[in-house]
């Protein structure tokens, strides 16, 4: 177990090199002098040299990222250009809503999305999986922030009954909290739920066609114990890699669907950023999103050499 | 007798069965219609009216449904159908470029890396890092950089797009250059680029063209995502994205300001999707759909 770990770091390495390039190449890839960019046209030459001067603009490329690579790995990701505050603490400020978001969109998928998917493995073709599958095809249609825009129209505009803009922390009371969160989470949840529930069903009825299923059925096994206890187990690798992996896509999404409702988290930043060319929140935003990346494939990877002892052994050997 | 039958029997039955099968390819059917319906609506709409979609008409701000403006108007009393179809030009044209600049660079990368070792791991390890950053993340910081420009935005959706073609190119050409015909052709013409243009691509390309299909289908969403984040298609220029970005304002006044653009957008997705996975049944019925 400990050789596969330490191959599965050795193994990101390159990966997290790779990423590291290209957010520090995000500055330099604008068209003309970064610093002029951002301080406008009409800044003042001096000032401008000022700028470049403390962005290190000056030095050889090589030495700039060398300079970028050792302060980041330190926990250093350079200062807001227009907040003046060090960018991991502007981050730090800002993750709250779009975590909180992204935790119960994945607690919806896992109630909802998962037993939609076991259910509709079990009748193939029934009306379950139909309906299960047709909203799946939606699902893959719609992005979440647009699907925020209908849901604010339905419970916000038509039937008043849920905040449409804003957001509560704990401290307002649970059921203020949830107002606020529910409808950005049920907007983010629906789309991936989609995906969860077609990967259970799939992964499912692979399971389900296996000879031990009819065993267990010959001796007499009840059928619920069959699909909930023997059947999930086998089933759960590909369900865990796919809720894993949509993790990552629920942080990115929260990230949109919260300019919908107004909520102060890493996507407004976003949004603010890019109107005024704040480089360094955007390079740790994308450096950030890159890590959970990684970091979460990386805790994959690990639960399956975990619970399924044949890949820990063939990664041993190869 | 008999044999004569079968001789006779077989080509109209083989005529008859693939125009049979057509209409049960059901997605197939439904997704070219909706894709060709917005496309067709989209182009040939706008040529025939004069509407301008940017005139601005301080007179008739935020209008509802009308005779004049079926679509109603938007802030600025600019005509919302007008813009729906301009804004659909802007968003099919920005996924298929895209779609067909991934596609173009995806099969260069996936070909040079199925086949040079050595090109192999960097290309890869490049694509893998490129991978882990999510799309629109990438797409963001892109476009924040490069500036709001159309063509900066299809520039920033071909570089989240290709690696993931340069992939499943690359795992194609490994399985088809082991192929016997591969083996003796290269005995017989050992020209590289002779090999790889007339019997490597036109081997991998059902998969290619499949999967082209979905990077058209997330192109299209990534650039909706993008104008709407104010990192795409800069106004005053309509996108179904920035469209729905003033529309998102609007929600409690004037609904029909985001939700045609957003029916618009849906419909094209779905479109799209349906239409990739027909084909996929059609031309490559052994791979499975592709996970996002």
């Amino acid at each position: 177990m400990v050789t596969f770990i330490v191959r599965r770091i050795v193994a990101t390495i390159p990966v997290l090199l790779v990423v590291s390039i290209v957010v520090f190449m995000l500055v330099h890839l604008t068209p003309g002098d970064p610093a002029r960019v951002i301080l406008g046209a009409e800044a003042p030459m001096d000032q401008v040299a000022g700028l470049r001067e403390e962005m290190g603009l000056n030095q050889p490329i090589f030495v700039q990222y060398w300079q970028w690579l050792t302060h980041a790995v330190q926990g250093d990701l350079g200062a807001s250009v227009f907040m003046q505050q060090p960018v991991t603490q502007v981050l730090a400020e800002r993750i709250g809503p779009t975590a909180a978001l992204a935790i119960a969109a994945e607690l919806i998928i896992v109630l909802v999305a998962v037993p939609l998917g076991i259910a509709a493995a079990r009748r193939p073709g029934g009306a379950m999986d139909r309906s299960v599958m047709v909203v799946a095809l939606i699902g893959m249609g719609i992005p979440s922030f647009v699907l925020a825009i209908f849901l604010v129209l339905i419970f916000g505009v038509v039937l008043q009954v849920l905040p449409t803009a804003g957001w509560a922390e704990l401290s307002d009371g649970l059921g203020t909290y949830l107002s606020y969160l529910v409808l950005p989470a049920v907007s983010l949840a629906v789309v991936l739920s989609a995906l969860v529930a077609r990967m259970t069903r799939g992964s499912m009825m692979d399971v389900l066609a296996e000879n031990f299923v009819q065993l267990a059925r010959s001796i007499g096994m009840g059928e619920t114990r069959i699909v909930y206890r023997e059947v999930l187990r086998n089933a759960s690798l590909p369900i865990i890699t796919v809720l894993g992996t949509t993790f990552g896509s629920l942080i990115t999404g929260a990230v949109v669907t919260e300019t919908v409702f107004n909520i102060p988290g890493i996507g407004q930043l976003v949004v603010d950023s890019i109107g005024r060319r704040d480089y360094p929140v955007i390079q740790a935003v994308v450096l950030l999103g890159a890590l959970l990346y990684v970091g979460l494939n990386f805790v994959i990877d690990l639960l399956y050499g975990f619970l399924d002892p044949r890949v820990r052994l063939n990664a041993g050997r190869l | 007798m008999a044999v004569d039958n079968i001789f006779r029997a077989s080509p109209s039955t083989r005529k008859h069965s693939f125009v049979d099968w057509v209409g049960k390819n059901r997605s197939l059917a439904i997704g070219c219609g909706l894709v060709i319906v917005v496309a067709i609506a989209c182009f040939v709409v706008p040529v025939l009216s004069s509407a301008d979609p940017n005139a601005v008409d301080a007179n008739h701000r935020l209008e509802g449904i009308s005779p004049e403006h079926p679509f109603g108007t938007d802030q600025f009393g600019r005509d919302v159908l007008s813009r729906f179809f301009h804004g659909g030009q802007i968003s099919l044209i920005v996924g298929l470029s895209s779609a067909a600049a991934a596609t173009g660079l995806g099969l260069v990368v996936g070909i040079l890396a199925g086949y040079v070792n050595w090109l192999d791991q960097i290309l890869m390890r490049i694509a893998d890092g490129l991978l882990a950053i999510p799309g629109v993340l990438l797409g963001i910081g892109l476009m924040a950089s490069l500036g709001p420009e159309v063509g900066n935005v299809i520039i920033a959706m071909a570089v989240v797009s290709t690696p993931t073609m340069a992939r499943l190119v690359r795992s194609r050409v490994i399985s088809v250059k082991e192929e016997t015909y591969i083996e003796a052709i290269k005995l017989q013409h050992p020209n590289f680029f002779r090999l790889v243009s007339l019997h490597i691509v036109p081997n991998i390309l059902t998969t290619v063209v499949v999967q082209a299909t979905f990077v058209f289908a997330d192109a299209v969403i990534a650039e909706a995502t993008l104008s709407f984040l104010g990192a795409g298609v800069p106004p005053p220029d309509a996108s179904w994205g920035n469209m729905l970005a003033d529309g998102k304002t609007l929600l409690f006044s004037a609904w029909w300001v985001a939700v045609f653009p957003a029916l618009g957008l849906v419909t094209a997705v779905i479109g799209l999707n349906l239409a990739g996975d027909g084909l996929r049944d059609m031309l490559d019925p052994k791979t499975t759909r592709r996970l996002r």
